[in-house]
């Protein structure tokens, strides 16, 4: 399967009276998002507002980064099975409105999460600080339960990124990038010497605001499985998951998931890209177990000699990893894993709940536990008042200065385990 | 009749599955349930749900629900490998960082950890 | 400002005295001598630090009279008022290695001054990694330079006050304690490097590693319990009251053997715990609740087991090297084997 990424680099975002991509410029015409995200009969009103790099401006409570990008060319649309139709997806021709992204934002549960502060210190910790942001406040009708308020918002953010992505489809992109993976046969006729690799993405799937779709399927409901890595280019996973800031994925990670684009770097070169493996991270164990034993034997069955397995979410998916890292080095590939670590305030409790000596080839993207003081933002989108309730703060994180004291773990991406920042821990 | 049963001190999962299922509701804290379910494990009970399910951290949240096999055998290495990294997970988080939580936000923990148990309901039964 | 006051540690063969011959050289201060590799941390401080005084020391003197030794090298360095403790570096001379390890942390714990030593991350001493700021060195004295090049910075950042970084960019020996810093690449990037290395056979470091896992596989049950002599063993800390070996509260250095003939019973005025790791309230009211002699007693009489062994072995395990635990267990084990010991009873808390 072959997929051109044309990108559209974006450099500023500014509101107009009439929506388009011109010289690098995303003009977004207000009416056009609200119009359109209104069409959901459960959103009482929705705020834009837009948050570039290097702005005082702190975003919270975020509940997911999207980047904007339309098909040019080849079957089906982006976001398959969820805003378009359920054609597979990962070849052709795609444009990417790289350098700008989608960020959601609402208060679904009272308990929130998600901080993006686009200057100071927080802002070296969050990729989204180094976006142009359109920001989509939304606010739902008047005792919407949590269930419908979660998607309602996930299916705003959507839309507005899939409108914002057809601005580009006429534009002819800054640069290209080709990416193309073939055939177990054809592949090791192509590269006979070259290890064959294949990435095991595990996808949070538990519950409400802790869950993925593939294609529009829930995955917890899913048994592990094998995708074309340029399938997930096109929107083929999409995140649900509002829960554990630092190390989820929103939609945006997956759309650029750094594992792939890497092992796609040394593709035909020092190795054989196979493809992706997905599976699940259920809370049943019996589940973990199935899950972990099919993506084992999906490893052996593909011939595999090493693969990279990325988790998502803190605690339990310690021990899918630990499963599957050691189920898959039973069968006789070997592995890296990556994760986070949750080592305490002072960095010296056990970093995993779950660990195996075969787990000897570890990446972590740092300890979620490091306190971190934000200094004030001149502006705040979305909820200040929640940053009291946000996740790794703690009752009077909110300072009487509007600076917030709390852990790493409150920063959108901070440690995520998709290796997507430079951050890590010794 | 399904051969398990559930510790909980929510008592939005103890409304809605006490008439399918055994539970068993205990208004403690967090960690006490985990305490519980490490003692059944010591007694032969298996455990069938992670401990750590849900993101949420445990100093976080006040709820927790856990499933365990009615049925009991000779101790399972395994559930009780599980439960003490969890108990020691627990342990670092430290205290309740919300220890005067307003109910609309104990009302939304309830409903997380009810997610979590109707996706551990849906294997369960199967 | 006044230079930073550093007195440095060095065995004999470092001092040029000799090999393994004279690894008998008692403790020896040499005040205002740069001896030895002290030459190279001289030029590397230049105007910021300067050694007054060097100590040198036998290893197998040290090994050997490790009491005797720290208390005489540590009279030495107070002497000295220094403002850092510098010792080694060790390579993977395992003696040296112990002795620099053991006296840096001696140092720190009772004088509270920084301390520094260097050595090869799988020199035996590293195991002072936890305590004491080690600086990982290549395996041999070839590695001096390098070594030099690492440490004088961070004896210098040590000896300021200022904040230490990660082992990764400092260059100690990981000790435990996670610290975050910013990679020059990704994650993922990473994650593919280090795949492709172990693909290749090639070394490859893993940036957390697991917990230590010592997991012992269980002996066979025993088969005739009726006939079987049963000992216990605990980390709990039960000694007789008054705790007539001193065994420490935690991080304890030795064990202690103590004779139950004929004790049926421990109470409240014949044993207490010297653990400090939990609430001693309730072994203190009765010590059998962590060391069950009453019930093995019972058994005895009940003709479940053959006997409870006449000797009891106690140690604390509040904090205590694995190594400690360890070398305890090699030598009571034989110990029990010898006594014709069938199985143990370890009772932790």
């Amino acid at each position: 399967m072959k997929l051109e990424l044309g990108y559209v680099n974006i450099h500023d975002i500014q509101f107009a009276d009439q929506s388009k991509v011109e010289a690098g410029v995303l003009y977004v015409c207000k009416e056009d998002i609200k119009n359109l995200v209104l069409e959901d009969e459960n959103i009482k009103s929705v705020e834009l507002e837009i948050a570039k790099p290097g702005d005082s401006i702190r975003i919270m409570p975020v509940k997911d980064v999207i980047e904007p990008r339309c098909k040019v060319e080849g079957p089906g649309d982006i976001f398959p099975g969820v805003i378009s139709k359920v054609d597979t997806v990962g070849s052709g021709k795609t444009n990417v409105l790289r350098g700008s992204a989608v960020v959601t934002t609402g208060k679904i549960v009272a308990f929130q999460e998600g901080i993006i502060d686009m200057s100071g210190e927080g802002a070296k910790y969050t990729p989204f600080s180094q976006t142009n942001n359109l920001v989509v406040v939304i606010e739902p009708v008047d005792g919407l339960h949590q269930h419908e308020h979660e998607k309602a918002v996930r299916f705003a953010g959507l839309k507005t990124a899939k409108f914002l992505g057809d601005l580009a489809k006429n534009v002819t992109p800054d640069e290209t990038e080709v990416f193309e993976t073939y055939g177990v046969k054809e592949g090791m006729e192509k590269m006979p010497n070259l290890p064959r690799v294949a990435y095991v993405q595990m996808l949070q799937s538990q519950g409400l605001m802790h869950d993925t779709y593939v294609y529009g399927v829930d995955a917890k409901r899913t048994l592990s499985t094998i995708m074309n890595p340029t399938e997930g280019m096109d929107g083929a996973i999409l995140s649900g998951n509002c829960v554990s800031a630092c190390d989820k994925n929103t939609t945006y990670h997956h759309l650029n998931n750094p594992v792939v684009k890497d092992l796609f770097a040394q593709h035909g070169k020092t190795l054989n890209f196979v493809g992706m493996i997905l599976t699940n991270e259920n809370v049943y164990l019996a589940d973990k177990q199935r899950s972990s034993d099919w993506t084992a034997k999906l490893c052996r069955w593909l011939d595999l000699d090493g693969a990279v397995v990325s988790q998502e979410g803190f605690g339990n998916p310690d021990t899918d990893l630990i499963m599957n890292c050691k189920k898959i080095e039973e069968q006789g590939v070997k592995t890296v894993i990556i994760t986070d670590e949750y080592a305490g305030q002072d960095g010296k409790s056990q970093s995993l709940a779950d660990a195996d000596p075969k787990a000897d080839a570890v990446v972590t993207g740092g300890n979620a536990n490091m306190v971190i003081h934000l200094p004030k933002m001149d502006k705040v989108i979305g909820y200040p008042e929640v940053a009291n309730i946000i996740a790794g703060g703690h009752e009077g994180s909110l300072n009487a200065d509007g600076s917030i004291d709390a852990e790493l773990q409150v920063i959108t991406g901070a440690t995520n385990e998709l290796g997507f920042n430079k951050l890590s821990a010794r | 009749m399904a051969d398990f049963f559930i510790i909980t001190n929510n008592e939005m999962v103890r409304d809605k599955y006490a008439s399918q299922v055994t539970v068993e509701f205990h208004p403690v804290k967090y960690t006490e349930i985990m305490r519980m379910a490490r003692d059944y494990i010591h007694a032969g009970h298996k455990l069938l749900t992670h401990p750590l399910a849900g993101s949420i951290k445990p100093n976080e949240t006040p709820y927790k629900t856990i499933f365990l096999t009615k049925s009991k055998k000779t101790m399972d290495s395994e559930s009780l490998r599980i439960i003490e990294e969890c108990i020691i997970a627990c342990k670092k988080f430290g205290k309740e960082r919300f220890p005067n939580m307003p109910e609309n936000m104990r009302q939304d923990f309830r409903t997380i950890d009810c997610s979590l148990c109707d996706n551990a309901m849906a294997s369960a039964m199967q | 400002m006044s230079k930073i006051r550093v007195v440095h540690y060095i065995n004999q063969f470092f001092a040029n005295i000799g090999g393994e011959e004279m690894a008998d050289y008692k403790p020896e201060l040499r005040v205002g001598e740069v001896v030895g590799p002290g030459m190279a941390f001289k030029a590397a401080f230049g105007d910021e630090a300067e050694i007054v005084a060097t100590i040198v020391c036998g290893d197998s003197y040290f090994g050997e009279n490790t009491k005797e030794a720290t208390a005489t090298i540590m009279e030495m360095i107070k002497g000295q008022k220094p403002d850092l403790f510098l010792a080694g570096p060790a390579f993977n001379a395992g003696r040296y290695g112990f002795a620099c390890g053991n006296i840096t942390k001696a140092v720190k714990d009772e004088l509270g001054i920084p301390v520094l030593t260097g050595m090869y991350k799988e020199n035996p001493g590293a195991d002072y990694a936890k305590d004491v700021y080690i600086v990982s060195t290549k395996n041999s004295a070839a590695g001096m330079r390098d070594a030099v090049k690492k440490m004088a910075p961070l004896a210098l950042k040590l000896a300021k006050g200022e904040e230490i970084l990660s082992s990764a960019e400092e260059g100690y020996l990981p000790n435990g304690i996670r610290k975050n810093f910013f990679e020059k690449e990704r994650g993922s990037k990473r994650a593919v490097d280090m795949l492709l290395k172990k693909l290749a056979g090639k070394e490859f470091v893993t940036e957390f590693p697991m917990p230590n896992f010592d997991r012992v596989d269980p002996n066979p049950a025993v088969k005739d319990m009726a006939h079987a002599t049963i000992a216990l063993v605990t980390s709990g800390g039960i000694v007789p009251k008054g705790n007539p070996d001193h065994i420490e509260s935690s991080s304890a250095s030795h064990y202690g053997k103590y004779d139950i003939e004929g004790v049926m019973d421990l109470t409240a005025d014949t044993y207490e715990t010297a653990h400090g790791g939990y609430d001693p309230v309730y072994a203190n009211e009765d010590a059998d609740r962590v060391l069950p002699v009453d019930v093995l007693r019972d058994l005895e009489k009940e003709g479940r087991i053959g006997k409870l062994h006449r000797y009891f072995y106690s140690t604390v395990g509040n904090g205590t090297a694995v190594a400690s635990a360890k070398a305890f267990a090699e030598e009571f084990s034989k110990e029990l084997k010898n006594d014709g010991v069938d199985a143990v009873i370890l009772t932790s808390t």
